[in-house]
């Protein structure tokens, strides 16, 4: 079974595509935007700004083959990182459009945060009490966290959050999922979830 | 931490004498497998021989690992930096491009965001006399380097003492505490942890997360080498050791 890497250009698609392989799937780095039908799912990584990622999205072709495999729902479409908060309608970081599957925006956090921005952390997760069955064994073990803005999104999307701040970690909607950590960077925790996300 | 020189792991003692390490690549897959949190590595000769970035070497060493990696060593532009992120480094730490051109700086920041600009602030205790050290050793008040960093969108703050480098006597825990208090964006202490204490010391001192290199790779009177890590109770006891709280956890940089 195959899984699509989008690659945008805006960094570490490659460690994406190392983990999915290492859990025995085959994965593609895909530069352009093409018919999105041989692949079961896709995975969105992004690093780095909103804006920069947005645009490429447009320059490489992907905002249409992305929405209508989304809007499919067949495959499951994972965001990580910026590739999640590219699932909402816009950023506080920049002036350019999201993907827009998800109904949500994402926000700078506060300069009065409890923790220092950018947040960089391992973190365990809260589970929320209607998060899907399949996503509660995955979700067990701690995961890494880079980022400066968050995914501000209504509890209704929210699966997940951080233990220690609340903050918004997994979010989704049917085939849709967004994550904020980088599950190619949290070892066998990022490595299980990504097994139980792509199954 | 993880220092690279012509193509191989070493460990500097005092920013001069040298002890080899062996193979990056066998090291990293060791560090993986120890479930480190964060891997810094510097390569320490790219800059001043301009032997430039070894691409190669550091996409081998990508490979291996599952875990945050940030380079530094040789980044003298945004091209440089991307050349590495496509690698699949989560960082880039920078040192002299923000005294000789902030301006590349700020448009790695802004094309990758601040949480990938990394600043390595080196202060030399018996040379710098407080300021931080530039290129070719030209000296910079402190203070102000700090708040360069900072307007060049740079996310995290390395404080590198270089007198304490390979040393093992504990980390400049007033230096620390001085630059984070002046900055609010997350300072990594490295320079100086020589065991389980100096790491919550450092901690205590307002670091958010602290590096050591010969804490983790050299054992014993003679220096012998030994890729290690951290064990599950030195979590606990370094979450318990924290003054503030107990959430940031150390990176193995």
């Amino acid at each position: 079974m195959s899984v699509a890497i989008v690659d945008l250009g805006v960094g570490n698609c490659r460690s994406v595509a190392n983990m999915v392989s290492s859990v025995g799937l085959d994965a593609d780095l895909v530069r352009e935007g093409c018919d999105t039908s041989r692949w079961r799912h896709i995975v969105l990584p992004g690093v780095g700004s909103f804006d920069a990622a947005s645009k490429q999205l447009d320059a490489r072709g992907w905002r249409e083959p992305l929405l209508e495999f989304a809007s499919n729902g067949v495959g499951r479409l994972i965001g990580i990182c910026l590739g999640a908060q590219l699932l909402g309608r816009s950023s506080e970081e920049g002036v350019l459009s999201g993907l827009n599957v998800l109904p949500f925006s994402n926000r700078r956090f506060a300069a009065d945060s409890d923790f220092r921005v950018p947040r960089m952390e391992w973190s365990q997760l809260s589970l929320d009490s209607d998060a899907p069955e399949w996503l509660k064994s995955a979700s067990e073990g701690r995961y890494y966290f880079s980022h400066s803005y968050f995914m501000d999104a209504p509890r209704n999307l929210v699966y997940a959050r951080t233990l220690e701040d609340a903050i918004p970690a997994i979010v989704g909607s049917g085939q849709i999922l967004g994550v904020q950590f980088h599950p190619e960077k949290s070892h066998k925790y990022g490595r299980g979830f990504l097994e139980a996300v792509l199954s | 931490m993880l220092q690279l020189a012509d193509g191989e792991a070493v460990k500097s003692l005092e920013f001069t004498n040298r002890v080899y390490l062996g193979d990056p690549i066998n090291i990293v897959r060791l560090y993986n497998e120890m479930e480190v949190d964060e891997l810094l590595v510097i390569d320490i000769d790219a800059t001043t021989t301009g032997a430039g970035i070894d691409l190669d070497l550091l996409e081998s060493m990508a490979a291996e690992a599952f875990m945050p990696m940030t380079y530094g060593g040789g980044i003298d532009s945004l091209q440089s930096a991307r050349d590495v992120f496509d690698l699949g480094f989560e960082k880039v730490a920078i040192d002299a491009l923000l005294h000789t051109s902030p301006r590349e700086a700020t448009e790695i920041s802004q094309t990758y965001g601040a949480q990938a600009l990394c600043a390595v602030v080196t202060v030399d205790a018996n040379r710098s006399n407080g300021n931080a050290v530039g290129p070719t050793g030209s000296l910079v008040p402190l203070q102000e380097h700090l708040a360069d960093c900072l307007s060049c969108g740079v996310g995290e703050i390395v404080v590198y003492s270089r007198d304490r480098d390979g040393m093992r006597c504990g980390y400049d825990l007033e230096l620390l505490g001085r630059v984070a208090e002046v900055v609010n964006v997350p300072v990594v202490a490295c320079g100086g942890a020589g065991s389980l204490e100096d790491l919550v010391a450092g901690l205590g001192a307002g670091a958010s997360a602290v590096a050591a290199g010969a804490l983790f790779s050299l054992y014993g009177p003679s220096d012998s080498v030994l890729i290690s890590y951290l064990e599950e109770e030195d979590f606990l006891y370094l979450a318990s050791g924290r003054v503030a709280d107990s959430r940031h956890p150390p990176k193995c940089l």
